[in-house]
């Protein structure tokens, strides 16, 4: 079929740029979708015309590419970033589904040492240099982050959050300053003063002061 | 920067956990591989080198924040490209436009002393910064959401599929953002380069 | 005489001025928990009870609140901090002075998608920011922040 001689089909101008940014490379179901733009192409001068568009401005793009820094810009960067105390290596617990598991191992073992030094010092058989395995006290644990899911298996350390959280009552809070949001000025409804509690609202797109 | 030859024969999704358990080789050449692209993505929402840096700097850092979290549902190089967008448009609003202290930003606001300069000595370079500063002008036009899908695609030559993931939007909406980021680019420049 | 009490008076001046100030290394304690609710599932971690009652005054089709992550970060006056919430967003969190002599602290809060918020807030109990961003999974963050005064280490 000859797009061209199609009256149905011009291609929308979203498709004709999706072919020249190669969008159709290499997608064989696309291949018909393809030869009748190709066709129109052909056909069209101002679909080519449009295309030639697209090529300057791309052109334009390129001619204006930020050039790199220099090496050792390069350089300064990556040392500030193995210096970086906050490292995936060096997260608090928490940073993965796995870490508490191998956490509550590690203690478990811990403990079973500990128990197994304090039931052969009594039988009599420990020796003498043997000192109960060290483990980490409740109050001197304290946990800097976790995920959600993970708070159930600390064996050690206070949760940022222990029980029912407990919020804030009319008169605790007083508003000094709100900006509005960058991208669209949006400024929360914060109800402070009562009646009820405390809380900032945010408000959705089109929705009224 | 030396870096183990088998770690550049690793594919991303192999060194992500070296990097993630702190291996500093490991680190580097994801540096190296993204280190770029970054920095062009950053310069182009900033257009200032030392922001365009920060820029990378914070991503980087946030990267190996949640390297633990990534969960290889993108590639590597599209969640990266997020964080950096993100930190871009983030420093950006932080420090406002900024009137860089070039012959660029000396040129749009004096342009009638500019002018014989730049008949004088017409280097290419001078023009190119020009075009860049003009065309980031024209960016900057843009609403937000067609800025992004522009230039996570022209600059990091990402495909539709990855742009729309970068961004968790629709593949038909990339493709209706860059139409009408291209048109109205397109319709700016013609604008200014008629005043030329 | 009139001169001592003066001086006197003086020194209670100066004196209720520290009081009232507050101590420029005080560290505090801030807390984030970032909740996620969904429209889906009808489950409610009992730690967020309260917060899911006040939420649900206005969006009762919010039925699940779940506890995503909580974190802590010890900072002193004009110390800023980024606490990871979501999909690579961050909270910024600036303490703007500690516990003064009304024992509330001031802190500046922006959450995605917002501008900055200062406020005082008393210690020990958390306040709700109900923000706009939605999760991939259509899940809405709200997040709940808390200052206490830090312990000396």
């Amino acid at each position: 079929m000859n797009a061209s001689g199609d009256d149905t089909w011009p291609p929308s101008p979203e498709l004709l740029a999706a072919y020249f940014d190669g969008e159709f490379e290499g997608r064989d179901d696309l291949v018909d979708v393809r030869r009748r733009l190709e066709d129109w192409l052909a056909a069209d001068p101002g679909a080519r015309a449009e295309l030639a568009e697209y090529r300057r401005l791309r052109h334009l793009w390129q001619e204006t590419t930020p050039r790199e820094p220099a090496v050792t810009a390069w350089q300064n960067l990556l040392r500030r970033l193995e210096s970086c105390p906050v490292r995936a290596g060096s997260l608090s617990r928490g940073a993965g589904s796995h870490a508490p598991w191998k956490m509550a191992a590690v203690l478990a073992g811990a403990a079973g040492f500990l128990l197994a030094a304090v039931l052969l010092k009594d039988s009599g058989t420990a020796r003498d240099d043997m000192e109960p395995f060290p483990v980490a006290s409740e109050r001197e644990v304290v946990i800097l982050y976790v995920e959600g899911a993970d708070t159930g298996t600390l064996v050690v350390g206070q949760l940022p959050l222990q029980g029912p959280m407990e919020l804030v009552d009319a008169g605790d809070v007083t508003l000094t300053s709100v900006e509005p949001a960058q991208r669209d000025n949006m400024v929360p409804d914060v109800h402070i003063a009562g009646p009820g509690r405390p809380i900032i609202w945010a408000r959705a797109e089109g929705e009224d002061d | 920067m030396a870096v183990g030859t088998g770690l550049l024969l690793l594919g991303d999704e192999q060194l992500l956990p070296h990097a993630a358990r702190g291996c500093k080789d490991a680190l580097e050449e994801l540096f190296r591989r993204y280190r770029v692209v970054a920095y062009r993505v950053a310069f182009r929402f900033l257009n200032n080198e030392a922001d365009a840096l920060d820029a990378v700097q914070e991503a980087f850092i946030k990267a190996l924040m949640h390297l633990p979290s990534f969960e290889g549902r993108s590639s590597f190089k599209t969640w990266l490209l997020r964080v950096v967008a993100n930190a871009a448009l983030d420093l950006g609003r932080q420090r406002g436009r900024r009137e860089t202290l070039s012959m660029d930003a000396l040129g749009r606001q004096n342009r009638e002393e500019l002018e014989p300069f730049i008949l004088q000595e017409p280097g290419q370079d001078l023009e190119r910064a020009d075009l860049r500063h003009k065309l980031h002008e024209v960016l900057s036009r843009l609403p937000l959401a067609q800025r992004q899908t522009f230039v996570l695609h022209a600059e990091a030559e990402l495909s539709y599929r990855e742009v729309a993931e970068v961004l968790g939007i629709s593949i038909g909406t990339v493709m209706s953002r860059l139409y009408y980021a291209r048109q109205k680019l397109r319709a700016l420049m013609e604008i200014w380069m008629k005043q030329q | 005489m009139a001169k001592y009490l003066s001086l006197f008076c003086l020194a209670v001046v100066f004196s209720n001025a520290f009081a009232q100030s507050p101590c420029p290394g005080q560290k505090v304690s801030v807390t984030l928990v970032v909740i996620l609710a969904g429209e889906e599932g009808s489950t409610i971690d009992p730690r967020l009870k309260a917060i899911a009652e006040e939420v649900r005054l206005k969006f009762p089709n919010l039925t699940s609140f779940r506890l995503k992550s909580m974190a802590t970060k010890s900072l002193v006056a004009n110390d800023k901090t980024l606490i990871p919430v979501v999909d690579n967003r961050d909270v910024a969190v600036t303490i703007k002075h500690g516990a003064d002599a009304e024992k509330r602290v001031c802190l500046a809060v922006t959450a995605p998608d917002q501008g900055e918020i200062v406020y005082r807030s008393v210690c020990g109990k958390f306040l709700p920011i109900v923000t706009r961003y939605q999760t991939q999974s259509r899940e809405l963050l709200i997040l709940a922040i808390r200052v206490q005064p830090c312990k000396d280490e």
